[in-house]
């Protein structure tokens, strides 16, 4: 069910078994596989069911680091999160990215993929992909958008599936779901306030909640689980600073460091030796319904021997100008769209190309110059995009400032930083892709940003991909969770979401922390609470 | 892992952008090849504006290897048949095994970095030997 906390009666104890604070997309899941359950489910949401100003801007602080959008930006705070502008792409990680890379400090993960595994089907479930299917042979079946020839101890194609659009906000999806749940209840406009603990600081007690209406009552339980994302997790241990002056779960001085994003900016230009190179599948396509996007990366093999961490590739197309009857092809366009049977009886000069027809009459009618050089304009330039796997590094890092926010809740800045380890990646993964590119015959490659430049280029910006705030370490000494997900020292204090993840990995970290959300479901229900 | 040099603001970005283009467009053979010396035949083929361009930074960043003879040596060594096939080979199948030792420079990583470019050592030694070829030209 569903309820509201401002009208919660003021100073009242609510009690569950659990409590999730959070509804982004761990925090659903969670509530989700806890739904049905015989235990008392309580889900704190900060927002309500829709975008609201005022509690988005409690997200509000400085980026004092590497340039980074406003820390209100990335993430939306109302029920589902910021799965309510997710880009969709998932892809699971692989048995590399768990393992540590000799020469980088701080990588790996204490668990296996064998250990998440078992947990994809049920993630995949949740996220609505269609496919556990991740071999390229299957999202490849013919030469219309067949992937680049490129050698595979080098550089790899790798197929990413796309939610669909309408199937992406777990708020949209799953609030009747959730609403239908006897044992859950989700409290919106509800904002946690800090954790109380026993005098051993060992064990949470209670958590103070308020709304912004001054409204006031707390929760006890079994259990707690932070899921509200890797800023905000982070800030929420650190202002739980009563007992423990650092900061719950903080006793080394690892809340908050480690901040990793997938840094991404254009690091090359590729002129293609043939203007209409076929690169279909590296742009949205669906094959079997299902949609999927190409990206290229570098190989496994290339990474450990050169000691680097993932590096993804994503070709942009640079069409040329488009001609003076633009125009007259849209129209003609659209004439075909009238009797789509027609489509395949007329002939339209060039060569082939692979025309998903229903998007190009919608944008024939937005746009008659950007559908001609969609479909027949020459591809001058190939955009070449690198989001690399950010390696960890203790000195990026969510802080807390002395400014408050409406609550009286201590903000935090985010000082985003890049390594040498970063550089050396991109450049020499930009090196192997020119030599596979002139190679393959598919044109040559420039590389923008020089070796000896100092700092990073302009259009440096992260992925929205917020992760390893409370990095998961089997020694308390390098992280803030163990493998289960539990706080150091901390007995009934669990983290969900991808600031558990100590190392980014080269995939999209919606799928691996849905992944992880389940389990850590099936810790509580099978170890903790049962 | 290629050679590099320092950026210098010039118009290689463009040259080599056309370098591909050079490569598809060559013209009918200028001269019997027995005509000319092996040097000067490897610099006849990659000829114009785009590679005399690109050749001019190959030569600014490798000038040891500022002179017809230490540049033909070069792309010869790479070439399957050696100067025999230099010597001896039509057009089309010169231009085929130079193409091929451009692929292997590739796949090899035997590349060089010039403005950013990423090129294979052979056809970047092509172009120098037709930088020089002009500069002779114009002297």
């Amino acid at each position: 069910m569903f309820a509201d906390a401002r009208s919660v009666p003021r100073d009242a104890s609510l009690e569950a078994d659990v409590c999730i604070v959070g509804a982004g997309a761990a925090g659903i899941t969670l509530a989700l596989e806890l739904s049905g359950s015989q235990y008392r489910v309580v889900v704190l949401e900060s927002g309500g069911l829709e975008y609201e100003i005022d509690t988005q801007s409690l997200y509000q602080g400085d980026s004092i680091g590497l340039p980074y959008s406003d820390l209100d930006a990335p993430r939306l705070r109302f029920f589902g999160g910021t799965t309510n502008h997710w880009g969709g792409i998932c892809r699971p990680f692989e048995d590399a990215d768990f393992e540590p890379r000799e020469g980088i400090r701080f990588t790996g993960w204490p668990i296996k993929k064998s250990d998440v595994d078992p947990f994809y089907p049920r993630a995949a479930s949740v996220v609505r992909l269609p496919s556990l299917d991740w071999d390229l042979a299957h999202w490849a079946p013919g030469d219309e958008l067949a992937p680049l020839r490129l050698r595979s101890d080098r550089i790899v194609t790798r197929a990413a599936q796309k939610v669909e659009a309408d199937l992406r906000s777990f708020g949209v999806r799953y609030e009747d779901e959730l609403r239908s749940a006897p044992n859950v209840t989700v409290y919106l406009h509800a904002n946690a306030m800090g954790f109380e603990v026993d005098a051993a600081a060992g064990t949470v007690t209670s958590l103070p909640v308020a709304t912004l209406t001054e409204n006031r009552f707390s929760v006890t339980a079994k259990v707690f689980v932070l899921a509200t994302g890797a800023v905000e997790n982070a800030r929420m241990l650190l202002v739980s600073n009563e007992r423990r002056p650092a900061g719950l779960g903080n006793q080394n001085d690892l809340v908050g460091r480690f901040f990793l994003e997938h840094p991404r900016f254009l690091g090359g230009v590729i002129v293609p030796s043939t203007p209409h190179p076929n690169l279909g599948f590296y742009d949205d396509h669906r094959v079997d319904g299902s949609l999927v996007r190409g990206y290229l990366a570098s190989s496994k093999d290339f990474q450990l021997a050169e000691g680097l961490l993932d590096l993804q590739i994503r070709l942009e197309l640079g069409y040329g100008d488009a001609p003076d009857d633009a125009a007259d092809f849209a129209r003609h366009v659209m004439t075909l769209a009238r009797d789509p049977d027609s489509w395949q009886k007329i002939s339209i000069p060039g060569p082939p190309v692979p025309i998903p027809y229903l998007d190009v009459i919608q944008e024939a009618l937005d746009s008659p110059e950007d559908t001609y050089k969609y479909l027949r304009g020459q591809i001058e330039t190939i955009g070449v995009t690198t989001r690399i796997e950010q390696a960890p590094n203790p000195d990026s890092r969510v802080v807390l400032v002395p400014e408050r926010d409406q609550l009286g809740t201590q903000r935090v800045a985010l000082d985003w930083r890049l390594s040498d380890v970063d550089k050396r990646n991109v450049r020499r993964t930009l090196e192997l892709l020119g030599a596979e590119v002139g190679r393959a015959g598919i044109g040559r490659l420039r590389i923008l940003h020089g070796e000896d430049e100092p700092g990073w280029p302009e259009d440096l910006g992260g992925g929205q991909h917020h992760m390893g705030t409370t990095r998961m370490s089997d020694d308390p000494k390098q992280g803030v969770v163990d493998r289960d997900c539990r706080v150091h020292g901390m007995s009934n204090l669990f983290v969900a979401g991808s600031s558990v993840f100590p190392t980014p990995g080269g995939a999209t970290p919606t799928l691996m922390l849905v992944a992880l959300a389940i389990r850590l479901s099936d810790h509580l229900k099978n170890r903790v609470l049962a | 892992m290629p050679g590099r040099m320092r950026r210098r603001t010039f118009l290689l970005g463009a040259a080599a952008s056309g370098l591909s283009l050079a490569w598809r467009s060559l013209g009918s053979w200028p001269l019997s090849p027995t005509q000319l010396s092996g040097g000067e035949r490897l610099a006849a083929l990659l000829d114009g504006e785009v590679a005399r361009a690109v050749g001019g930074e190959y030569l600014r960043a490798f000038p040891i290897e500022a002179s017809q003879g230490v540049l033909a040596a070069r792309v010869v060594e790479q070439l399957p048949g050696g100067s025999r096939a230099l010597a001896t080979a039509s057009e089309g199948r010169l231009r085929e095994l130079l193409l091929g030792a451009t692929a292997a420079d590739f796949g090899d990583l035997r590349t060089v970095e010039l403005q950013g470019w990423v090129l294979a050592r052979t056809e970047a030694r092509l172009c120098a030997l037709a930088a020089l070829r002009a500069d002779s030209s114009s002297a």
